[in-house]
């Protein structure tokens, strides 16, 4: 009997199967490729990342990006200048379409202007952004409540408010140390964030409202993916711009996931491209994470 | 407020004028004593008329002492006949169902068609059981919906689905009523078969514009679905064993002549047939329909009803062996319940009818999850507790005053979320506090015949809803105008404005039973429609055709809509959410319809342009609509090829609806340079045409021969008969070079066969 209701079983199902109709395709029209703009200030250094948009159906994810792929995107021959105050500085490419310079003479709050021309098309892209001072966080703490499953971490911190209306972005990166003997602290690379053990744990933007005498406190508990004993929770002070911009990130998702989602249109401050040129100045800390008593 | 004075006057004068005699009274089927909503009353002598109101009510007055009468309802024989008029009477009719369509009858039909010529009425369709039951749907189940998204002016949401997009509204525009309760969720299983089981149903209205004034709360749509009240003289039981359902009806008297039952019950098996192979399917659906008719006079009436119905999906992944680890438990339950007291009553004069309604109505949805050591409970709730009263005037065949009072409480408790366990460390609980508000109206309207020529319908509706913290009211003016050209062309306008007081929030990608019913609050304001429309209708009384042309233009305003990115999953606070717009329709429709003979049945062609318009969507350009589908083309046909063999087949046409497609993509770090993305980057809002879609469906419906107390039927039939994809969704494929967009089909060539059967007790 057990092999007559397969047997059914069977036959229904390549019946119905053979019946499934082919998949109708759409053409969709793709976007002309525009420069993509990010970037951030260390100290004095403006970095600045430059590359090319590309079709949506070239990748789902950032998995989907090969070497090679992704080498093409980068533009490695633009001129690229910042101008503040009467100076124009020249940034000059580094790795990766990447370009640094350091700024001749920065001051909190100039408006810094970003001029990029790629020489291969012709055009220009330009940006401005205000160059908001770092703000350093007063006081952190990461408390770890692990379960045999699970590895959520407690954070609190707290952080003076500058004047005004300010936003800001707080990440958390699972670190481990690199081993002091190694070949590459020699070299004084230490590739921080390109191994697999230190990656992005945490990321939150947020404003100033909850702001008490000029201090904000926060706390966030969030997941690890593994038991750490320590982390490096880095907070920026961001353009009302760039966090929109942040939080239109936030909402989106994949291509897959675009399917399911309402369409989200990133705001950007680039005339003639896409992204988002924000001066901002991350600050960060290496903290040891306590156990929960 | 002036001209409102004006209007009331010219409303109220012409019933100060004396009129003579009147006979009123019931237009029963014969067979089984139901009353017949429509039945048409036509008077030659004066090539006037009226019909039976939804309760099979009629009265004429007249100062001829001697009138002839028609009196006719599609599929019963007509009774003419001549009455003498010396004093006011009560007179029902009882007619006999047709024995064939082949048994050619001159005169059936032709009053009713007449009627389409000579109402106020514009975009009213009304359908037939007989209809519902042979017209082919997926696997075979007769379905409503479906039926109606077939007619013009209607579009579908997605394929196989149960959403009704009526001259360019959105599918929470439509108002569903069941027996004057309102229907907020209309779907079983996911939105592939909608909640009226067809064997309960004894009359369907769907009414798209030129609304009269005792219709209001939503812009674009009225189906005024009416449960069967149960024959007064036998006992009947019907039902069908269908592919993934069976139904069982049974009707009768309880005190005969004066008191008479319905139930009806119908339920997917599915679950129980893969059970017995071995494998869970944790998924059921059920619903019953429950009415009783009391027939206190010839002069009163009670009407008890009621439905229940419910989704449940059960899934229960308990590890014997390592309980406690792995335990996954997952279900959700949604389901209606409406109940209705009506109760009908003719004044001494035998010219005023009363119709007073209590009513309720809940749609709630409660989903519940189990895992490890963690839970989550969903769950929303909208529940309406609400009395109407409803009278009209039958002050001459081609006069009749309605008025009337509507008031509804709506309580709301959307989105509770209650966790234990880890998970509630990342989802917050949420048990909002009730919702209350009180909506209410109140109306009058004006049907008469201004000359030979010239009807005019007027009507004035003064909708409010009265919320917590706030008020929101406002007129609502009906008209609709019929110019007679002959006796088989007229011409026929109408205006509408229409206001809702509440919203169905959904995503534009997803439509989900989950969705949420919201009311309207301080920030979230009324939705409300202007719709003006013109058209012809033309009759061929010798072909028993008739052919209805009707343009429109419609205007929405405050529409709703989620925010770009908006959180669509354990949202709390939806008003943040949501973003307020309009939008406007026009189109063109064509319903060229046959409904007695050998062949009967319909095409309909509806050519139409819908747009939306928000400040904070697509840079505050107009864009289409999701279903904005400029070419909608529908044939359903019948044909009665012998006693026992009948033939239907359905073949629909409709242009493709829209997406917004990310076009684009670039690479982008985060804040720290440390990690990087990929952003989107989309076109246009619903830039981009999905594929037309077109599918054919048959249906052979098979009589076995029976006697006169039983029959039976066997359907057999093929939905997308040449297995043609017809959109259900956008996906991403890998071709192996890249990812393209494609559109699968859900449902391919599916063969059906189901069993009806009916039994009568003499």
């Amino acid at each position: 009997m057990k092999s007559h209701q397969t047997y059914i079983f069977i036959v229904l199902g390549l019946f119905l199967g053979s019946c499934t109709p082919d998949s109708l395709f759409i053409s969709v029209e793709p976007s002309e490729p525009k420069t993509a703009v990010a970037s951030l200030v260390a100290e004095d250094l403006i970095a600045v990342s430059l590359t090319k948009s590309f079709s949506a159906l070239s990748a789902e994810d950032v998995n989907d990006i090969t070497e090679d792929f992704a080498n093409s995107l980068l533009l490695d021959s633009a001129q690229v200048t910042i101008s503040y105050d009467g100076i124009t500085d020249t940034l000059q490419p580094f790795i990766n379409g990447l370009y640094f310079t350091e700024l001749t003479s920065p001051e909190n709050y100039q408006v810094l202007e970003l001029t990029v021309f790629d020489s291969t098309t012709s055009e220009t892209s330009t940006a401005t952004s205000v160059l908001l001072p770092g703000v350093e966080l007063d006081s952190v703490s990461l408390t770890r409540r692990d379960t045999a499953e699970t590895f959520l971490s407690d954070l609190d911190y707290t952080f003076p408010d500058p004047e005004g209306e300010n936003f800001f972005v707080i990440h958390v990166y699972q670190f481990t140390p690199p081993e002091t003997d190694s070949a590459d602290a020699d070299s004084g690379n230490t590739g921080l964030f390109f191994e697999d053990d230190n990656f992005l744990v945490y990321e939150q933007i947020f404003t100033d409202r909850s702001a008490e005498e000029g201090i904000i406190r926060r706390d966030a508990v969030f997941e690890f993916s593994s038991p750490v004993d320590s982390a490096l929770v880095v907070l920026t002070h961001i353009e009302e711009g760039y966090y929109n911009f942040l939080e239109a990130r936030s909402r989106s998702g994949s291509l897959a996931a675009s399917l399911a989602n309402e369409p989200v249109n990133h705001p950007t401050n680039v005339q003639n491209g896409v992204g988002y040129f924000s001066a901002h100045q991350p600050r960060g800390q290496i903290i040891i994470v306590g156990n929960e008593e | 407020m002036k001209e409102f004075r004006l209007l009331f006057l010219f409303l109220l004068f012409p019933a100060l004028i004396h009129a003579q005699y009147t006979i009123s009274g019931y237009v029963y089927d014969a067979s089984d004593g139901e009353t017949l909503p429509g039945a048409s009353l036509y008077i030659p002598g004066s090539q006037s008329g009226t019909a039976t109101n939804v309760y099979g009510f009629y009265s004429i007055t007249t100062p001829v002492p001697l009138i002839r009468i028609q009196v006719s309802y599609l599929g019963y024989e007509t009774i003419d006949t001549t009455i003498t008029l010396l004093e006011n009477k009560t007179i029902h009719f009882y007619l006999e169902e047709s024995i064939g369509q082949f048994e050619e009858i001159e005169v059936v039909g032709q009053s009713e068609l007449l009627e389409e010529v000579n109402s106020t009425r514009m975009g009213t369709i009304r359908m037939t059981p007989k209809e519902i039951r042979n017209i082919p749907t997926l696997g075979g189940e007769s379905d409503l919906i479906k039926i109606a998204q077939l007619l013009p002016g209607v579009t579908k949401g997605g394929e196989g689905t149960t959403g009704m997009f009526v001259r360019g509204g959105t599918d929470d525009q439509n108002l569903v009523v069941l027996d004057d309760a309102v229907v907020y969720n209309l779907s079983h299983l996911f939105g592939f078969f909608s909640v009226f089981n067809s064997d309960a149903i004894k009359n369907v209205e769907l009414v798209k514009g030129g609304f009269p004034a005792d219709y209001g709360g939503r812009l674009s749509s009225v189906m005024d679905v009416r449960m069967n009240e149960g024959s007064m003289n036998r006992f009947n039981a019907r039902g069908g064993i269908g592919l993934l359902t069976s139904r069982l009806t049974i009707d009768g008297p309880i005190l005969k002549d004066r008191m008479s039952f319905m139930v009806a019950a119908r339920r997917t098996y599915i679950d129980r047939v893969f059970q017995t192979f071995g494998t869970e399917l944790p998924y059921y659906f059920y619903d019953y329909n429950f009415k009783v008719n009391y027939k206190i006079s010839d002069r009163d009436r009670i009407f008890v009803s009621s439905y229940l119905g419910d989704d449940v999906l059960a899934f229960d992944e308990t590890s014997e062996e390592d309980q406690g680890d792995e335990d996954l438990n997952f279900g959700f339950r949604l389901g209606n319940f409406t109940s209705t007291i009506r109760w009908n009553h003719i004044y001494n004069s035998q010219k005023l009818f009363s119709n007073v309604t209590l009513h309720q109505t809940r749609f709630k949805y409660d989903i519940t999850g189990d895992f490890i050591d963690n839970s989550i409970f969903i769950g929303s709730q909208i529940q309406d507790i609400g009395a109407k009263a409803d009278w009209q005037y039958f002050y001459a065949p081609e006069h009749t005053y309605s008025f009337g009072a509507q008031f509804t409480g709506h309580f709301f408790r959307p989105n509770v979320i209650s966790t234990s366990g880890d998970i509630s460390d990342f989802v917050d609980n949420n048990n909002p506090a009730l919702i209350q508000n009180l909506e209410g109206a109140l109306y009058v309207g004006n049907e008469r015949d201004i000359s030979d020529e010239l009807s005019i319908n007027l009507g004035l509706r003064y909708s409010f809803i009265v919320l917590q913290d706030g008020f929101y009211s406002g007129p609502e003016p009906r008209f609709a105008a019929r110019y007679k050209l002959n006796d088989e062309n007229s011409l026929k306008a109408s205006y509408s404005l229409m206001r809702q007081y509440m919203h169905r929030v959904s995503s534009s990608s997803l439509a989900l039973p989950t969705d949420l019913w919201y009311p309207v609050t301080e920030n979230v304001k009324p939705q409300q429609s202007h719709q003006v429309s013109a058209g012809y209708t033309r009759i061929f009384p010798d072909q028993e055709l008739s052919v209805t042309l009707e343009g429109y233009y419609k205007t929405l305003n405050n529409l709703i809509e989620y925010r770009e990115g908006a959180n669509l999953i354990l949202n709390d606070n939806f008003e943040n959410e949501l973003i307020d717009g309009d939008g406007d329709s026009y189109g063109l429709e064509l319903l060229v319809r046959k409904q007695t003979g050998k062949v009967t049945g319909w095409v309909s062609y509806s050519l139409s342009k819908t747009s939306r318009i928000f400040d904070d969507l697509n840079g505050g350009n107009s864009y289409p609509a999701r279903y904005d589908r400029r070419h909608v083309a529908n044939i359903v046909s019948m044909f009665e090829l012998n006693e026992r063999v009948t033939f239907s087949a359905v073949w629909a046409y409709q242009s493709g609806a829209w997406f917004t497609p990310i076009t684009g993509q670039f690479l982008m770090p985060n804040a720290s340079l440390t990690e990087v993305e990929l952003i989107p980057i989309y076109g246009e809002r619903n830039n981009t045409p999905l594929a037309s879609s077109h599918r054919l469906d048959i249906n052979f419906i098979l009589k076995p021969r029976g006697d006169r107390r039983f029959g039976g039927e066997w359907h057999i039939g093929a939905y997308n008969f040449y297995n043609r994809a017809a959109p259900f969704r956008v996906d991403i494929e890998n071709n192996g070079v890249t990812y393209e967009y494609i559109q699968q089909g859900l449902f391919g060539f599916i063969p059906s066969i189901s069993y009806n059967f009916n039994f009568s007790s003499k």
